[in-house]
């Protein structure tokens, strides 16, 4: 197989996985909107999971050994560097999952009842955001520079919107429907703690993606990236994507799980 | 395209087959979420008790009303205050079909509760609510019909002697029979939504 069919494919294969992701999300929307579905809420979930894990963040990587052993070369270092990223996201997923326990507990089968059109506005948008990283990602690996700083930038632009749409538009939605993080409530103190509590939280690893891809384009702009050296740009891919897998199990369990519940 | 990715889109089509099969199963018809009696259901227990106004309240003569009853005392330190202040967000959370939900708060301790101490005593909740007391003959046999458990403590806090009640939430549809009831502690959006599909259904 040549170069250029190998990457065609590889685009292609992110197209396809793009649709799967896609077809899932509107799904889990359907279904809700439908019944109470937990268990499939659920398994949807763990589906989308898996294929960003697999597809978008190439778990599969870790298991990749360097032939000449050499501790000096960049392909050796890349792997011990991709398990500290790895190290990394397993214990920032410990922070993500102490907040669905929270919630768990706290609120139950019940959600806040927030703007439904705006949450799967902004999980599309993030969604999207995903699939142009992972194009972004492929066109560095064959070395196509200005294909990356492009497809980068799309992503910086998605995210940033979903940043706002969270922090701007939702936060004070939100607000206005009178949830508020009034802790000391115990109406509209835990509902509006977790609410703020894991859309915060999650928008603070969106902002420091944004960084962190404002950081890796500006690289590539320099000239610091090859096809055969880019463990940044892989880097930021990935924790991007986990910024992602984190709202796919968050948005279930904010605006689909359980009754809604107006506050008061 | 690659096989593996084919096998994933058999799998991600057969969750899709699943959600929406299981949607079609389970979206109709909505359930009730308080705790149904059987049918045929039974009709409610006769309550004929004089209100604070001096007028007799029958539950026989309400038409077009989903009565709420509640069993309590006034001087109740834990259970009642928050059952009735559970069913005054009921009725905001109702918004214009609370026109068509009566709540009713009757006494288990008529010693102390006068007509007019259990009345002023609901109206600090919401002034639509009635608040009914009698005498124990009369009493008797309502709380029997609802079977109610009561018991006189020798326990006492600061307002007053303790006496220990079934502290469940009786709903009495629009044909005067016993619907449905909640134990305590049950999301009062449970109850609105139960309401909600009666006068649905209703209409």
């Amino acid at each position: 197989m040549s170069h250029s069919q190998n990457k065609s494919a590889a685009l292609m294969q992110g197209v396809i996985i793009f649709v799967y992701l896609t077809v899932l999300t509107i799904l889990e929307y359907y279904v809700a909107v439908l019944f109470d579905a937990v268990p499939l809420l659920i398994i949807v979930a763990i589906a989308k999971a898996a294929l960003v894990l697999y597809y978008f963040m190439h778990i599969y990587k870790l298991n990749e050994t360097d032939h000449d052993e050499n501790p000096d070369s960049y392909a050796f270092k890349t792997i011990t560097n991709r398990l500290g990223l790895w190290l990394f996201l397993l214990s920032d997923s410990f922070v993500f999952a102490g907040l669905l326990v929270m919630r768990s507990n706290l609120l139950g089968l019940t959600r806040p009842e927030l703007n439904q059109a705006l949450g799967l506005g902004v999980t599309a948008v993030l969604l999207i955001s995903s699939f142009f990283m992972n194009r972004g990602e492929l066109q560095m690996a064959h070395g196509d520079v200005k294909g990356f700083m492009r497809n980068t930038a799309i992503t910086f632009i998605l995210g940033l919107g979903f940043l706002l749409g969270v922090v701007l538009l939702e936060w004070q939605i939100a607000a206005h429907e009178g949830l508020t993080a009034d802790f000391g409530n115990p109406v509209t103190g835990p509902v509006g703690g977790v609410f703020y509590m894991m859309t915060g939280m999650h928008a603070f690893h969106v902002f420091t993606g944004l960084i962190f891809l404002a950081v890796v384009w500006n690289n590539a702009r320099k000239g610091l990236y090859t096809a055969e050296k880019h463990w940044g740009v892989e880097a930021a891919a990935v924790y991007w994507h986990f910024v992602d897998l984190v709202w796919i199990f968050f948005y279930p369990a904010l605006y689909l799980i359980g009754t809604a519940v107006a506050a008061h | 395209m690659d096989k593996k990715l084919i096998w994933i889109g058999v799998g991600i089509l057969a969750i899709v087959v699943l959600g929406i099969a299981s949607s079609v199963l389970f979206a109709e018809p909505p359930s009730f979420r308080g705790t149904s009696y059987a049918e045929p259901f039974p009709p409610a227990t006769e309550i004929e008790l004089t209100k604070s106004d001096g007028t007799v309240f029958r539950l026989s003569e309400q038409t077009g009303k989903i009565h709420l009853i509640f069993f309590g005392y006034t001087s109740c330190p834990d259970f009642c205050p928050t059952t009735l202040a559970e069913m005054k967000l009921l009725t905001d959370d109702l918004g214009s079909n609370a026109e068509n939900v009566q709540v009713l708060f009757i006494t288990v301790d008529p010693e102390k509760d006068t007509p007019e101490r259990i009345q002023e005593y609901v109206s600090r909740f919401n002034t639509n609510f009635i608040g009914l007391s009698g005498t124990q003959t009369e009493l008797q046999p309502i709380w029997q019909g609802y079977g109610i458990f009561r018991e006189v403590t020798n326990q006492s806090t600061a307002l007053g002697t303790v006496i220990n009640h079934t502290v469940r939430l009786y709903l009495v549809d629009l044909e005067g029979n016993l619907r449905l009831s909640y134990a305590y502690g049950t999301p009062y959006q449970d109850v609105v939504f139960d309401i909600e599909l009666l006068l649905d259904e209703a209409k």
